[in-house]
């Protein structure tokens, strides 16, 4: 119970900062706001997963409020998957296909170098 | 006041999704994360219900609650997993059913609120 309180928190905190960016940036009619925090949040959720499988955790509540909470609430599949069916349903179907495959193919690479870069340098 | 709408939302979405997540876990566990899939493509459906909401339901129920119970940095390590482990067909699979049954799911949402 305790656990889930503290994913609560982090979510929250995860969800705002999502907004924030969100009001930072001016998107020029592409998401470039939920592309950013999709990339950092997945590069940050790496690091944790890696991070803890190599290494006690600090405190019992730091990898639920940080993982699921903070990550799970910054990113966020909903707002991609909405716009796709939005670009479709608008006739920009090249649109789309940019926008998903630089979701998707920018988010792997920079979660393949974050695995690359860390499994050698916390590696037991 | 838009920050604590969004923060309302947020602290149900958030822990639904850990809670869903566990208790899935606790009774399938299989290489295809579907509790995951499940999530994104519940949140994308009700995403798609609030486009025509006014501001203060699209920010509790869409920005809050739908953005905070779906995830992108979970489906991209699970998807980054599956490959590293050599499971390719598997990971296809369920890049493709996220896909898919997120944006059909939005779709429907959309759909039903027009």
């Amino acid at each position: 119970m305790k656990k889930v309180l503290v994913v609560s928190l982090g979510g929250i905190a995860g969800s705002l900062s999502r907004w924030v960016v969100s009001l930072a940036i001016v998107d020029h009619g592409f998401p470039w706001a939920t592309l950013l925090v999709n990339y950092t949040g997945s590069v940050l959720l790496m690091i944790l997963v890696l991070y803890s499988n190599q290494h006690k955790s600090p405190k019992w509540w730091w990898r639920p409020a940080l993982g699921a909470g903070f990550c799970g609430g910054f990113t966020t599949y909903s707002a991609f998957s909405l716009k796709i069916e939005q670009y479709f349903t608008d006739g920009k179907i090249s649109t789309a296909v940019i926008y998903a495959l630089a979701s998707l193919v920018g988010t792997y690479i920079l979660v393949f170098a974050t695995n690359e870069f860390f499994k050698t340098k916390w590696a037991k | 006041m838009r920050a604590l709408l969004i923060a309302l939302g947020a602290g149900i979405g958030a822990p639904a999704r850990y809670l869903i997540d566990k208790e899935v876990k606790k009774i399938h566990r299989s290489l295809i994360p579907l509790e995951t899939l499940a999530i994104n493509t519940v949140g994308s459906f009700v995403l798609g219900l609030t486009i025509r909401s006014n501001g203060n339901i699209a920010l509790i129920i869409g920005t809050g609650f739908a953005g905070a119970f779906t995830t992108w940095s979970t489906f991209a390590v699970e998807t980054h997993h599956l490959f590293d482990h050599k499971h390719r067909a598997k990971a296809w699979v369920y890049l493709a059913l996220t896909l898919i049954l997120g944006v059909g799911a939005a779709a429907i949402g959309v759909k039903l609120t027009s």
